[in-house]
């Protein structure tokens, strides 16, 4: 760590007294060894509500409570756009996927290759600049209008308003994560099709609309469930870079804001939330699958 | 059949294989346009300081600030009066510069470790694999984060952090192949010839996962330039130098508000077309050396 951490506390107060420093070395534990400190945070990490310790930013307030109010939001965004990136990425694939060759096969693999590569945060730049700068449609930041406070998004009566604010959002990160989803989905559903159960519904005289969603689709979406869980490590990441673009009062805005002010207490404290909830979605992922998936048993 | 065929037949037969697999790449379209850009770029990095109309660090600045597109400022100027197009091309020589070392140091690292893990299977394979896991599902931007944060910003410090978090996905691949080679015939009999671990690593694992390491490593320069743009946007590099990623971390603040649109457009769409080369280039390479993909 680049010089002393409470530097990065005192400076901004303009606190230079040597009995001041150490009382502050003292306050947020510096002043013992590293291997004292190191045993305290996996003592303080298992009481409940966990200790993170002091944020330097929000002091006095503890990094844990700080991070609870920011999470709510990421939550919403995150978990909204996924299951709508699911749900778009699904039907594109199953569409492309029974086609594959045609025109709109090669466009829409096209579309989504370049997609891929845009990064989460140049896409919000863009959207930010044509359509809240601009156009003005939409909020050029927030999660609500001034005046409406809340803790969370479930608290919030204003349905209207908090989709406006949370539009562009969630629209940089549908369209920066569906690649993955359609891409995959397509190839899955070429693979389906070409299975010998398909030869019979089309032998058995269904209609194609049956075969493709009721025989081909069904059985295509399995690797979907996994997807979702590797891909919400991605979509956070997007999640924290688009935060920062529309000052989305999320954990990605609060990682931002922490790294400008040095605040390493609430830092560690963010990436081990972030970290927990991601290796959690992934697990109940896996316990869907198996669920869905008689085959699979762990 | 093959045990018919001298060496030097079989020798001869190797490299026209080769040389046909390297053909067929040069002459898939999707390649031709990957390399095109890459071509394009790479001139315009090399030659910066004959290329460039101006230096992207001058004092005091050629042009006035947020001068939009014209004849002398093909890409406008930035807040501060310098030129775009001087700062798109100096700063592609960084970005792209970085993603190739990124891109070789994580491939290298993924491809040791997934080899040796394929390989010797049990505890090496228990050990490496759960390592590979644990970085894999962190979710990857707050772990360079706080690396980055740790290790204070500078260019050194967003190479290391983006090998760091992108070895294990080449890893898993490198790995999952090394498992269903060693179970053919040619390894078993390269071991009962009496040849070494470290030989079949090299001379006979190695040039067989080859065709499957290019294709991931191009396409971890890809990752490996918007992974740097990301970094560099939130601060995390060194701001002082002009990067794409530099670029847009000043006109985040700077270019919105001030319709500056030339100054956030140009960088991004360098980023995609030199992404989206690399990713043309993976795709063919995969697409030459695994057959089934081509009917797909």
């Amino acid at each position: 760590m680049p010089g002393n951490a409470i530097y990065y506390f005192a400076n901004p107060r303009i606190i230079a007294t040597p009995g001041a420093l150490a009382a502050l070395m003292r306050r947020f534990g510096l002043d013992k060894s590293v291997w004292v400190q190191f045993q305290l945070y996996w003592v303080n990490l298992f009481s409940w509500p966990p200790n993170f310790g002091v944020s330097y930013l929000y002091y006095p307030a503890s990094v844990f409570s700080v991070i609870m109010q920011y999470l709510p939001w990421t939550l919403f965004l995150v978990g909204v756009s996924t299951v709508l990136t699911a749900i778009v990425g699904i039907l594109v694939g199953v569409l492309t996927g029974s086609r594959p060759g045609s025109k709109l096969d090669t466009a829409s693999v096209s579309i989504s290759m370049i997609l891929w590569t845009m990064p989460f945060f140049w896409l919000g730049i863009i959207l930010l600049w044509v359509f809240a700068i601009s156009l003005q449609w939409f909020p050029v930041s927030g999660a609500t209008s001034a005046g409406i406070t809340a803790n969370s998004p479930l608290e919030i009566h204003d349905a209207g308003d908090l989709l406006w604010h949370a539009f562009l959002p969630m629209t940089t990160l549908v369209a920066a994560a569906y690649a993955g989803y359609s891409l995959i989905m397509r190839n899955t559903m070429v693979n389906e099709l070409s299975q010998d159960y398909i030869l019979l519904a089309r032998a058995k005289g269904l209609r194609e609309n049956a075969v493709l969603f009721g025989h081909a689709a069904r059985n295509a979406m399995l690797p979907m469930i996994t997807l979702i869980g590797l891909n919400l490590g991605y979509v956070v990441s997007g999640a924290l870079l688009v935060e920062i673009v529309f000052s989305y009062p999320g954990v990605g805005l609060l990682t931002y804001r922490a790294v400008l002010a040095h605040d390493y207490p609430l830092l560690q404290g963010l990436f081990f939330i972030i970290s927990l909830a991601v290796i959690i979605a992934n697990y109940l992922a896996d316990i869907t699958y198996a669920f869905l998936d008689p085959r699979i048993k762990y | 059949m093959e045990t018919s065929r001298s060496p030097s037949e079989l020798k001869r037969e190797f490299s026209l294989r080769r040389a046909s697999a390297l053909s067929g790449i040069l002459h898939s379209r999707r390649a031709q346009v990957g390399f095109g850009i890459i071509i394009v770029f790479a001139i315009l990095a090399v030659g910066a300081p004959i290329v460039a109309p101006f230096s992207p660090y001058m004092f005091p600045a050629p042009g006035r600030p947020y001068a939009p597109p014209d004849s002398r400022f093909l890409l406008g100027t930035d807040n501060l009066g310098e030129d775009i197009l001087s700062e798109i091309i100096y700063g592609g020589r960084v970005s792209i510069t970085v993603g190739l070392i990124v891109a070789f140091l994580s491939t290298g690292l993924g491809t040791l470790i997934g080899i040796l893990a394929g390989y010797y299977m049990k505890t090496i394979d228990e050990v490496l694999m759960r390592a590979t896991d644990m970085v894999l599902i962190l979710p990857a931007l707050p772990l360079m984060i706080i690396l980055a944060a740790y290790l204070g910003p500078s260019i050194r410090t967003v190479i290391l952090v983006l090998t760091v978090t992108s070895w294990p996905s080449v890893a898993r691949v490198v790995r999952s192949q090394t498992l269903s080679l060693r179970e053919r015939p040619f390894v078993d009999s390269a071991r009962v010839a009496g040849a070494s671990d470290s030989r079949i690593i090299t001379k006979i694992l190695f040039p067989n996962l080859a065709s499957i390491i290019a294709a991931n490593a191009v396409l971890m320069v890809t990752t490996a330039v918007v992974g740097e743009a990301a970094l560099d946007f939130i601060g995390l590099g060194d701001i002082t130098v002009v990067s794409w990623g530099t670029m847009l971390y000043w006109a985040q603040s700077y270019a919105l508000f001030n319709g500056a649109w030339w100054w956030v457009v140009a960088p991004g769409v360098c980023i995609v077309l030199v992404g989206l080369a690399f990713v043309l280039i993976s795709v063919s390479i995969e697409n030459i050396f695994n057959p089934r993909l081509r009917s797909a």
